[in-house]
């Protein structure tokens, strides 16, 4: 696939990443069939990389980037601008209604604060790491940390108060 | 709140799975691509064709100019007087869209938002981005516009709100090149909704020109480099100058 780096067949590196890939794609979509979508284009498109990854550090924060940038795509397409928003996931992650409401409560974030918090918390990624995969500063990185966390504690605690 | 969060939400993600189907079906889509013969053919009846048009016409090198990364090779022979819509290079690509009517920009930030109004001027701008931003290569005849700074408006954590600034150079007849930036956005990212994205070295960029005619053609380019956000837009130089000019931005 590579002449240098690493040389991974579709079959690993859909194993590798694909599970990385389809959770930020249906965070950030809020829908199966985006998801997929994403999903599909971003390893298709990893077949035409010449890039040669110097760690498979590199070679996650290529992917994870490239996901995003799907993702933004999707977001200005004059399909998905159009459309109303379906929310259809929240029924397939959990039946345990507390989980269930604060994964909700995450899709609720705006885009780049649940991104950095999906990476954060779920990937386990480090600032600067995070930084490095998203080409934004760090300071950035754990203002949008700060700011999603806050706004995720008045979505979470207000539903739940709300459903009291 | 937080340790509980992080269990959940680790909890809630770890339930979710990559549906069987989705992985075979991208596998099978990732082999065919792989495999496709028509690629490799088509590699060989491209190098012939380049090798010929060198031959007839002389063309030495494709290579980037001076000033711009020598490991990275317009593949398309760029003619002086025309837009090419699709420009093949050895990283990537770039695609151009034709656009009608006159290009209209909503102009800079001039500081009428709550805040401090602030001049400040390219270093101390340059500092708040933590990097040069300027392109390494500028097209021969262009000279920098110096100006004391910009009126920005300044938060009291010492950012900017909507922190546009703009570096401009000129050259003869009318032409120029004009490189906005933000570290918060791409500036005018709204107008550039409509453009197809084209990926080169991981970034997403947007290109697109008016006016293919005219020997004053306008150039467009928006896209996000290493945490800075760029507005490119240029008239009156040729389209191999303004992708040179690009990536010697986006592949420092």
């Amino acid at each position: 696939m590579k002449e240098k780096g690493f040389h991974r067949t579709p079959e690993e590196v859909v194993e590798i990443y694909g599970d990385t890939v389809y959770k930020i794609a249906l965070s950030q979509m809020k829908n199966k069939e985006d998801a997929e979508d994403i999903f599909q284009e971003v390893f298709l498109s990893y077949m035409n990389c010449k890039k040669d990854f110097l760690s498979k550090e590199h070679e996650k924060a290529y992917i994870i980037r490239m996901t995003v940038n799907y993702c933004k795509k999707h977001f200005r397409s004059a399909w998905f601008r159009h459309r109303a928003e379906f929310t259809e996931i929240t029924g397939m992650v959990s039946r345990n209604e507390e989980e269930e409401d604060l994964y909700e409560s995450v899709l609720e974030l705006p885009a780049k604060y649940k991104l950095v918090i999906h990476l954060f918390y779920y990937e386990e990624l480090s600032v600067s790491q995070i930084s490095q995969a998203l080409h934004i500063k760090e300071s950035t990185v754990k203002s949008q940390l700060m700011r999603g966390r806050n706004m995720l504690k008045q979505i979470y605690l207000g539903g739940a108060e709300g459903a009291k | 709140m937080q340790n509980d969060f992080l269990n959940q939400y680790k909890n809630v993600n770890e339930k979710i799975t990559v549906p069987d189907r989705l992985k075979e079906d991208t596998i099978r889509l990732m082999k065919m691509k792989e495999n496709k013969p028509a690629k490799k053919y088509g590699t060989y009846v491209f190098a012939a064709a380049v090798a010929a048009v060198i031959a007839v016409y002389g063309i030495v090198s494709l290579q980037v100019r001076q000033g711009a990364r020598k490991d990275i090779t317009i593949c398309d022979a760029l003619d002086e007087n025309s837009v090419k819509e699709q420009i093949e290079l050895s990283n990537g690509s770039l695609e151009f869209k034709k656009l009608a009517g006159e290009f209209s920009s909503p102009g800079l930030n001039l500081g009428v938002m709550d805040g401090q109004k602030v001049l400040v001027n390219e270093t101390d701008y340059f500092a708040y981005l933590g990097k040069n931003p300027l392109p390494s290569y500028i097209p021969e005849g262009m000279t920098k516009q110096e100006t004391e700074g910009q009126m920005l408006t300044r938060k009291e954590d010492g950012s900017y709100l909507e922190d546009l600034f703009s570096i401009r150079y000129e050259g003869s007849n009318d032409s120029f090149l004009e490189i906005l930036l933000s570290a918060d956005s791409i500036p005018e990212e709204e107008l550039s909704e409509d453009l197809t994205g084209s990926f080169v070295n991981d970034i997403e960029i947007k290109t697109a020109y008016y006016g293919a005619e005219s020997e004053q053609t306008v150039f467009l380019a928006y896209f996000r480099s290493e945490g800075v956000g760029y507005r490119v837009k240029s008239r009156g130089i040729s389209q191999e100058e303004f992708v040179l000019t690009l990536l010697s931005v986006i592949n420092e």
